[in-house]
């Protein structure tokens, strides 16, 4: 496929369609740490419920910052979303620069497959 | 499906770490200068998306939750190495910044969720998309992504049998109590990646010819062609 059609299928220049795609996909992300937050919180997992009945638990060899997804001293699960919200920003900026650090100029081959 | 630390013992602690670094190196290499940068804020966006999808718990049986990996999409869209990269991203913030999943467990974790739970389904994706045909597509998506989910967790109940006495039961109960509740997720995994994959495509056709692997699925008068 030629370099003018990758930017047809789009409909527009990629430089437009990535800032508005990037904001469409940040506002996605935003409901789903709301739903994370608000509605879907509660995490039981098997793994957990099997360590439970040997009557162990994880632990964490290195204090995180943010244990469990929430702020310490904060009970307020708006404080956890907003955290949420950061967080997936600061995702959102750490593959950015993983990316960067391995991307060719424009026009290259594109994403390797197997 | 997060392994913490004090679950595993020191030669599986040892063996995961030693795998999965090597492979993120072979993954580093593969990629190294050949992704097109008009692929970076898609493979960027997909990686926090898909971080923010494991926030959600989601009831399933006997009383336990679970949550979306988003690694077979991640690997079907990005191709097997950048997708690999792309869910460790997730997981070292997750264990440095959150403590979900332990320090010591990483190499594990890495293994199950970034190299099987994104390479599985790849290989799927890319044998049935051999067969031609937007239904053979979408079977491979589908059956990938359900199986990266489970393999995945078996290989976590392998390393957590396998670490007897450390944790206490053995593989006979460790793997069947994984790969059981993980092929409940897995349903889940299927159905979402074959939608996020396809509206994915229908949102930003261009990443058709930004990743090689995805060729396949370039739309004609059929919907989709083999090439």
């Amino acid at each position: 496929m030629s370099e003018k059609s990758v930017e047809n299928l789009d409909g527009s220049t990629p430089v437009h369609s990535d800032k508005k795609g990037l904001l469409s996909g940040l506002v996605v992300a935003a409901v789903l740490v709301a739903l994370g937050t608000f509605v879907f919180s509660e995490s039981i997992e098997t793994l957990d419920v099997k360590a439970e009945e040997l009557g162990f638990e994880g632990f964490s060899l290195l204090p995180a910052p943010f244990p469990e997804y929430t702020v310490p001293g904060f009970e307020d699960p708006l404080v956890n979303f907003l955290l949420g919200v950061v967080s997936v920003v600061l995702v959102l900026v750490a593959a950015f620069a993983v990316g960067r650090l391995l991307s060719s100029p424009h026009g290259s081959r594109g994403a390797p497959s197997a | 499906m997060h392994i913490p630390d004090g679950f595993l013992s020191l030669p599986i602690i040892a063996f995961t770490y030693v795998l999965a670094i090597s492979f993120l190196a072979i993954s580093f290499r593969k990629v190294k200068g050949n992704v097109d940068e008009r692929l970076i804020p898609l493979m960027a966006l997909l990686t926090a998306l898909f971080f923010a999808v494991q926030m959600i718990n989601y009831p399933i049986i006997g009383g336990t939750t679970a949550h979306l990996l988003g690694a077979p999409a991640l690997g079907i869209l990005l191709g097997p190495w950048l997708g690999s990269i792309s869910m460790t991203i997730i997981l070292v913030l997750q264990c440095f910044l959150f403590a979900d999943g332990g320090v010591t467990a990483l190499g594990a974790n890495m293994l199950n969720m970034a190299i099987i739970g994104v390479m599985v389904p790849y290989a799927f994706y890319s044998f049935f998309s051999k067969k031609g045909g937007k239904k053979a597509i979408g079977i491979g998506i589908f059956i990938g992504a359900f199986l990266g989910d489970v393999l995945g967790a078996v290989a976590a109940g392998l390393e957590l049998g396998l670490s007897a006495p450390v944790f206490q039961y053995g593989v006979s109960i460790a793997v069947p109590a994984m790969g059981i509740h993980h092929s409940v997720i897995g349903l889940a995994e299927g159905f979402v990646t074959l939608a996020v994959v396809y509206s994915t495509i229908k949102i930003r056709p261009s990443i058709l010819s930004l990743n090689r692997g995805l060729s396949v699925m370039i739309p004609s008068t059929d919907g989709v062609r083999n090439e």
